[in-house]
């Protein structure tokens, strides 16, 4: 496994996109805590509050402890589409140029160049999980006003969550480019699919046909939903506050049934 | 033992049989040669027993086990065209090759040397010439320091100078007994390098054998004079002459199995005439090979 992980690694850290999509979203995840902090300073400065739309920004604990996991870990997950498409990039790539015939020829089983790719998702949703819990750490020592052992641990749950988020997009990211095999094709049509079609129909599931359990195990929404949206909390409606067992088993359900999907479409259709 | 050993291997793409039952058996230290007409299969066989074709039905064995990519690990192969990494230099690409195989890259210096691409070992893939592109293809394949080549058109694309280099560097291989599977449907190139040779049609085995080198109960000679003409006068009374034709500025004398090029040369100097060039022809592939398509229509 480590050696199928190295194998991946050294395709990507010879490639232009992969410094590029991971040094953007490296820039995400440290801009994104800075600016809102910045944003919620400069709120108060200037003796602004949303006293009319119910929510007070003092109200609005961003950084606060038990919070500060969830808030951190939903807006992160905004940005998982960059590394969605390193994916995308380095499996269309692999299969237009031919390469991973020339890996099989070379020596590598089917299933293990699945793997290679696999591993690589596992490695990077763990280093970026674990960037995530430091920085959350970091700038809840700065800014929480509770620092509380058991306030910090209460719902440090949202790392791990974020962990399976992460690798569960990617798989969906990696079965997506193993069916479609193009890399253009592949990143436009998985655009469409996650800011057009499945929001769109998920809406309409849930609000207009009620239909609120298919709206939500839609498999971007699923993969989405085991972090639940924080913010209604601070605007005093009613508001998932942990990891929902049921969201849970949906989304191991989904990373094994997309797992199974591409694991067949990779052993199973010729390389040609 | 033999080192690999085809059993009923069958691939079909929709109604299109691509190889139809295939059982062949290939010796250790052989030079093995894949005939057949385009489209007659030899590709999807070779993808097969690499893994990257699923057959129908059938199976194959390296080795006597049953085929699996560990023993990939120890096969050179080059697949009908060279597939690497566009943006990586050839040097990358042969260490990426080596962490898949598990050798070392100490290798990786000698086998661009012996491939001639040394100098631009640092250059990306994409920048290289077809010729370049094989030849690294041929360097992969080397790196291993394999037991087994397989080759699927080794010289396409390749200038005069590449064909002939490439050819040697086989040919060299097989002297130091490695195993070579080569497909191709440059007859000469088959004849040049291998001892066995195979031809598929249509997916069909229609003819496995030895590259022979006679002209079954014929010696072909080739001779040249300064006078072409008084040549072709004596050479009718040579004892073991049977019938001859013209070439461009050559005659072609088909003798009888005994003939010799010392002994039609001894002949002819008996008569006056000093030839400039005189050489026993091999029998060739290419008529064998037209003639059991032929026979095979
Ligand atoms: N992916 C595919 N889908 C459908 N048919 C295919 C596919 N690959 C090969 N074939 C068919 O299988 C047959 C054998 O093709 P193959 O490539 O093995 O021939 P070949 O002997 O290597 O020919 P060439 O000398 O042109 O390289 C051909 O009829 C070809 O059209
Ligand atoms: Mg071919």
């Amino acid at each position: 496994m480590l050696r199928l992980f190295k194998i991946e690694y050294f395709k990507l850290k010879n490639s232009k996109y992969f410094w590029i999509l991971l040094g953007l979203f490296g820039v995400f995840l440290l801009a994104v805590p800075i600016s809102i902090k910045f944003f919620l300073d400069y709120l108060t400065s200037i003796g602004e509050d949303f006293a009319d739309l119910g929510i007070s920004h003092s109200d609005m604990p961003f950084f606060d402890f038990v919070d500060l996991w969830q808030n951190l870990t939903w807006i992160y997950s905004l940005f998982s589409i960059l590394l969605g498409f390193i994916m995308v990039i380095s499996i269309s790539n692999e299969y237009s140029y031919g390469t991973v015939k020339q890996n099989v020829i070379d020596g590598l089983s089917r299933k293990q160049f699945l793997w290679t790719k696999i591993s690589f998702i596992i490695g990077l949703s763990a280093a970026v999980s674990l960037v995530a819990l430091v920085i959350g750490l970091l700038i809840g020592f700065a800014w929480s006003p509770t620092k509380d052992f058991i306030f910090i641990v209460k719902h440090i749950e949202f790392i791990p969550a974020y962990f399976l988020h992460l690798v569960a997009f990617q798989l969906f990211c990696l079965m997506a480019s193993i069916v479609i095999k193009r890399p253009g094709i592949t990143i436009a049509l998985l655009f469409f699919y996650i800011f057009m079609v499945e929001p769109i129909v998920s809406t309409l599931l849930i609000y207009k046909y009620k239909l609120v359990f298919l709206g939500n195990v839609l498999p971007i929404k699923a993969i989405g939903n085991i972090i639940p949206m924080p913010w209604t909390k601070y605007a005093l409606k009613e508001t998932q506050t942990s990891v929902g067992i049921d969201d849970l088993g949906i989304l191991i359900v989904y990373i094994i049934l997309i797992y199974f999907i591409s694991e067949w479409i990779a052993v199973k259709k010729d390389l040609r | 033992m033999p080192i690999l050993n085809i059993q009923n291997l069958h691939k079909e793409y929709g109604r299109i049989t691509a190889v139809n039952q295939l059982n062949l058996t290939i010796e250790a230290g052989s030079v093995f040669g894949l005939l057949g007409p385009n489209g007659s299969g030899k590709t999807t066989t070779l993808g097969m027993i690499l893994g990257v074709t699923n057959p129908t039905s059938g199976a194959y064995s390296w080795f006597g086990e049953t085929g699996s990519h560990e023993h990939r690990k120890r096969i050179g192969s080059i697949l009908e065209k060279p597939n690497f990494y566009p943006t990586f230099s050839a040097y990358k690409n042969l260490q990426l090759a080596c962490l898949i195989k598990e050798v070392q890259e100490s290798r990786i210096d000698e086998v661009l040397e012996q491939v001639g691409l040394f100098e631009r070992r640092h250059d990306p893939f994409r920048t290289y010439s077809l010729g370049m592109k094989q030849r690294l293809a041929i360097g992969s394949a080397l790196l291993a320091n394999p037991d087994i080549l397989i080759l699927d058109e080794p010289t396409n694309g390749l200038d005069p100078k590449g064909i002939s280099e490439i050819r040697q560097l086989i040919i060299e291989i097989a002297q130091s007994g490695k195993t070579i599977i080569l497909a191709s449907h440059l007859l000469d190139e088959v004849q040049k390098v291998c001892s066995e040779f195979a031809i598929l049609n249509f997916g069909n085995l229609i003819h496995t054998g030895k590259v022979d080198d006679g002209f079954g109960d014929q010696v072909l000679i080739e001779v040249s004079a300064d006078d072409n003409l008084t040549l072709e006068a004596k050479i009718l009374g040579y004892p073991l002459y049977e019938k001859h034709r013209w070439l461009k500025d050559k005659i072609e004398i088909h003798c009888k199995s005994n003939a010799t090029a010392t002994d039609l040369n001894q002949y002819l100097v008996t008569n006056g005439i000093y030839v400039n060039h005189l050489t026993v022809i091999k029998k060739n592939l290419e008529q064998q090979f037209m003639e059991i398509l032929s026979q095979n229509a």
